[in-house]
């Protein structure tokens, strides 16, 4: 099993919780507008 | 450009990846991982990835992409709910086999427009790069020799230029463009009908232009389908055609689906959903190490059904669908986390964290005692 620090030990602190983004729920989007604003077709090579 | 902490989740219905079980699978847990690893052969993770991870939950369904991202780029992310949908609602595998079948039908339609001496003369001209797979293949279904297939016509002869799909006619017109007045057939294996009208009205050196198989314009079905339909004639105003047909996949070619960017005010690549294990254009372009897999040890105290968690730039972002804002964790709270995702125990956790920090479990285990109960309830973490 990995070691579950992964990081170097650096000194011990209390845990903290830093708040970050909102968490958006995309999943009704998908439900009620499946294909959003898109089309098919060719776009300029990015490349990939 | 700024940049914005993200925490996207995404519950993509199992019901569209389960109607393709030689595409993504037999099982759910499966099918979405797959689905993940399709998402990050996209032109839009190219551009999110630096920043940001895949997280999935196989266990629950859920995708989450967790990180930062430039602002420019948060319009290709705010869609990827509706697009990923989008395009497996009407996605259309084709295998090999029904490629080459398709090929044998566009063969019999070809001959039945061409004379023989004609077909002796004509020379069949890829479209790369799907089109040489195809242009091989038609060649065989044609019985030409190699010495009328590919490179540029030297004699009056027709030429047959071939693709594997066209959607909106816009790498068609650019090609017929390179040698306008060549008498040419247009054979696709798949195509609207709209769209191989519009293409032999484009130019009279076409002869004609033929799909193997029809397809079928599912934006007419939108509610908005007149203001949808002239909105992006306007934003694309070289195509041929704008609809929304079938999302065909080959082994070896998964075509662009473009999503609009308010941001940009341009058309850019959009998602991709066919899996690198199926298609080979997404094999060579996946990023596979940036699915991060969340699969919780089950325990007296781990994470909620509804979390996911990933690590990025050194922090562990998790993120819940019933807690309005993701939280990062740094240092001894990442650890903490792993413990508890890994063991489901918090003894085993207290004293593995401390072993790491040379720390008694004592110690540990009060400070874990309250990370667990601020995590609880947010409800990210359960205890039993």
């Amino acid at each position: 099993m990995d070691p579950i620090v992964e990081e170097g030990p650096e000194g011990y602190s209390e845990p903290k919780l830093e708040e970050w983004g909102t968490v958006t729920d995309l999943t009704q989007t998908g439900l009620t507008h499946p294909g959003a604003d898109a089309k098919q077709g060719s776009a300029a090579s990015q490349g990939v | 450009m700024a940049r914005e902490p993200v925490a996207v989740l995404f519950q993509p219905e199992d019901a569209r990846l389960a109607r393709h079980p030689e595409v993504f699978g037999m099982d759910p847990a499966s099918r979405i991982v797959a689905l993940c690893e399709a998402m990050t052969c996209s032109s839009a993770w190219a551009r999110l990835r630096g920043d940001a991870r895949l997280a999935v939950r196989p266990d629950a369904g859920i995708i989450g992409i967790l990180g930062t991202v430039a602002s420019g780029d948060r319009p290709i992310l705010d869609v990827v709910g509706g697009h990923v949908a989008g395009l497996l609602e009407h996605l259309h595998p084709v295998p090999y086999a029904e490629a080459e079948r398709a090929c044998f039908e566009l063969a019999e339609i070809i001959r039945a427009r061409l004379q023989p001496d004609e077909l002796a003369d004509a020379r069949v001209v890829p479209i790369p790069r799907g089109g040489l797979i195809v242009a091989a293949m038609l060649a065989y279904a044609l019985g030409l020799p190699p010495d009328q297939v590919g490179g540029s016509a030297a004699t009056g002869g027709v030429t047959i230029l071939v693709d594997d799909c066209a959607i909106s006619g816009t790498r068609l017109r650019e090609r017929l463009a390179v040698d306008p007045h060549r008498p040419s057939i247009v054979a696709l294996l798949y195509a609207h009908p709209d769209l191989c009208r519009r293409v032999e009205a484009s130019s009279a050196a076409v002869i004609a232009c033929v799909a193997a198989r029809d397809l079928v314009d599912h934006a007419i079905d939108r509610p908005d389908y007149e203001a949808w339909r002239r909105r992006w004639a306007e934003r694309s105003p070289q195509d041929l055609w704008t609809g929304d047909p079938d999302h065909v996949v080959f082994p070896w070619n998964e075509p662009d689906a473009l999503v609009w960017n308010e941001v940009s005010e341009a058309a850019e690549a959009g998602w991709r959903v066919a899996p690198p294990s199926w298609c080979l254009k997404n094999r060579v372009a996946a990023h596979p190490g940036d699915v991060q897999r969340c699969e919780p040890q089950p325990g007296s105290v781990m994470p909620a059904d509804t979390t996911v968690w990933a690590d990025v730039d050194g922090m562990t972002l998790v993120a819940g669908l019933g807690d309005p804002r993701a939280v990062a964790l740094r240092g001894s709270a990442a650890a903490m986390w792993r413990g508890i995702a890994r063991t489901g125990s918090a003894d085993e956790t207290a004293d593995a964290v401390g072993r790491q920090y040379d720390m008694t479990s004592e110690r540990v285990r009060n400070d874990l005692e309250s990370f667990i109960a601020r995590l609880t309830q947010r409800g990210v973490l359960v205890a039993r």
